[in-house]
């Protein structure tokens, strides 16, 4: 079971369906978009990935893309800013 | 006041900021961008752009009810009274300074991401070392009950500490890089006073300052005159304090426990921290409403606490207007289990007529309401009260509030 965690003391803001953090090692903003906002959400929840793909596929059952490739990617992206660990 | 040209008539509007009333969030010569909104659709700390007396500004929604709206800017010491729909030409989503683009309500998500991560520095280094501590208000508090960070640049963090722990506290807050600053009158007022009631530290991240108030004591009557026991009871304020620190809870921020006062004490405190501000700040009424609605407050083990320590005139006030102007029913939940007659109802009532809670005061004016308050509310007989008045912390502040107001009368004139 692989599970995320956020790091520590991120604090973020909605609006819109959009979630904007702030990273303050890098004093960066960051404003997700509404699918990575969904991820970030379902993150926060607590799920583990093999739940978050679930879902995903179940909200994205039309799509081609490979959603699984999509959510590593952003996983990787979020843990390279340091915002997952 | 801050006022405007505006630039174009259809949305999005953009103006130009002029003036220091929206300081320090927004300044002169800021370009806003500013988009239409319902009136059902505006929350308290938006920025609305407004059309009032034939002048145009931008301010803070502080109060809202069902047809009008309260605004002040936060710079100002005064609001600008009711605010209708017709008044209303917009609200704020964007501010261009040199060049660069931000929304205001990042800047208050970067207030409080390094906010955040500085009070859990300081709540690791506590817990490394045994310190038991509680956070009064702050950050927390609002993460906590709302859900969410304050929208409006504030002020500070309050954590109530074991004073014998004071020193090691020092070193902690030192070792993770925050400096103490001297908020005594002058050193003089510093050296008269006869017991250190709290102590601020500060740091310093990015644009903003972090403050982190450590307080020894359970304070709410005056932090700059010590000991006042000929107002209300020193041994009451030791063991309050010590209540305060034992009936602690842990809460979830942010994947981190942090320790926050129980909600019936939580309820107590603030509403003591309003009289501590002269009943000011609808900021604060608002967190008051949101721990009522979140929380199942015991009323009765708050009204037996305010009984027993002695409470009621200092609680009493911002019952009435909580009730007043936020509808809470406060008075009635407590009536039942407080001793308190009707002539006293009327007597605080009579005084909380002449309160606006919107308008702020400047620092020398609201000391002076402070004492005054101090000497009219204070639990003790007639006979001991006024012995405030030999004490030398209040002749040398006395002395010191004239010199001040002399001289601001000097360079008027």
């Amino acid at each position: 079971m692989n599970k995320y965690k956020i790091k520590k003391g991120i604090i973020t803001r909605s609006l819109q369906g959009k979630i904007t953090l702030f990273n303050g090692e890098k004093s960066e903003l960051i404003t997700l978009n509404s699918t990575g906002s969904l991820i970030f959400n379902l993150i926060k929840k607590g799920y583990d990935k093999k739940t978050i793909l679930d879902k995903l596929r179940l909200r994205f059952k039309n799509s081609n893309t490979n959603i699984e490739s999509d959510l590593d990617a952003f996983v990787a992206t979020l843990k390279e800013q340091q915002i997952i660990i | 006041m801050t006022e405007f040209k505006t630039f174009l008539s259809k949305y999005p509007i953009i103006i130009k900021s002029f003036g220091n009333s929206m300081y320090p969030l927004l300044l002169n010569g800021d370009v806003l961008s500013i988009k239409k909104i319902v009136f059902r659709g505006i929350k308290i700390n938006d920025l609305l752009f407004l059309k009032k007396n034939k002048k145009y500004f931008t301010h803070r929604v502080i109060y809202k009810r069902e047809n009008y709206v309260i605004t002040k800017g936060d710079n100002n010491f005064l609001p600008d009274g009711r605010i209708y729909e017709k008044n209303i030409l917009g609200t704020v989503f964007s501010v261009e300074r040199d060049g660069e683009k931000f929304n205001p309500d990042d800047l208050y998500l970067i207030q409080s991401s390094f906010y955040i991560s500085e009070i859990l520095k300081i709540k690791k280094e506590f817990e490394k070392n045994k310190i038991q501590y509680v956070i009064l208000k702050g950050l927390p508090l609002h993460l906590f009950y709302e859900g969410s960070h304050p929208r409006r640049i504030y002020a500070d963090c309050d954590l109530l500490i074991n004073k014998s722990k004071l020193s090691l506290c020092k070193r902690l807050l030192l070792k993770v890089g925050f400096k103490q600053i001297e908020t005594s009158l002058s050193n003089t007022g510093k050296k008269i006073k006869n017991k250190e009631t709290e102590i601020t530290f500060v740091k310093k991240k990015g644009n903003f300052v972090i403050s982190i108030d450590l307080h020894l004591e359970a304070v709410f009557l005056m932090t700059q005159m010590g000991a006042t026991d000929s107002l209300y009871p020193e041994k009451l304020i030791q063991s309050f304090t010590s209540l305060l620190l034992n009936e602690s809870r842990e809460i979830n921020i942010s994947n981190n426990k942090l320790r926050i006062l129980s909600p019936e004490n939580l309820l107590l405190y603030l509403l003591l921290h309003l009289y501590h501000h002269n009943f000011i700040g609808p900021h604060r009424y608002d967190l008051i409403v949101k721990v009522i609605k979140k929380e199942k407050i015991n009323y009765k083990d708050i009204a037996d606490k305010i009984n027993s320590f002695k409470l009621i005139n200092y609680i009493l006030p911002t019952l009435i207007l909580l009730d007043k102007h936020y509808g809470t029913d406060l008075l009635i939940k407590l009536d039942l289990f407080l001793k308190v007659n009707q002539k006293k109802i009327l007597q605080i009532k009579g005084l909380v007529s002449k309160v606006d809670l919107f308008s702020d005061e400047d620092r020398i004016s609201a000391g002076i309401k402070r004492f005054k308050l101090n000497l009219l509310l204070s639990p003790n007989l007639f006979y001991k009260k006024y012995r405030i008045f030999l004490s030398p912390i209040i002749i040398y502040s006395i002395y010191w509030t004239l010199t001040k107001r002399l001289n601001s009368l000097k360079f008027k004139f």
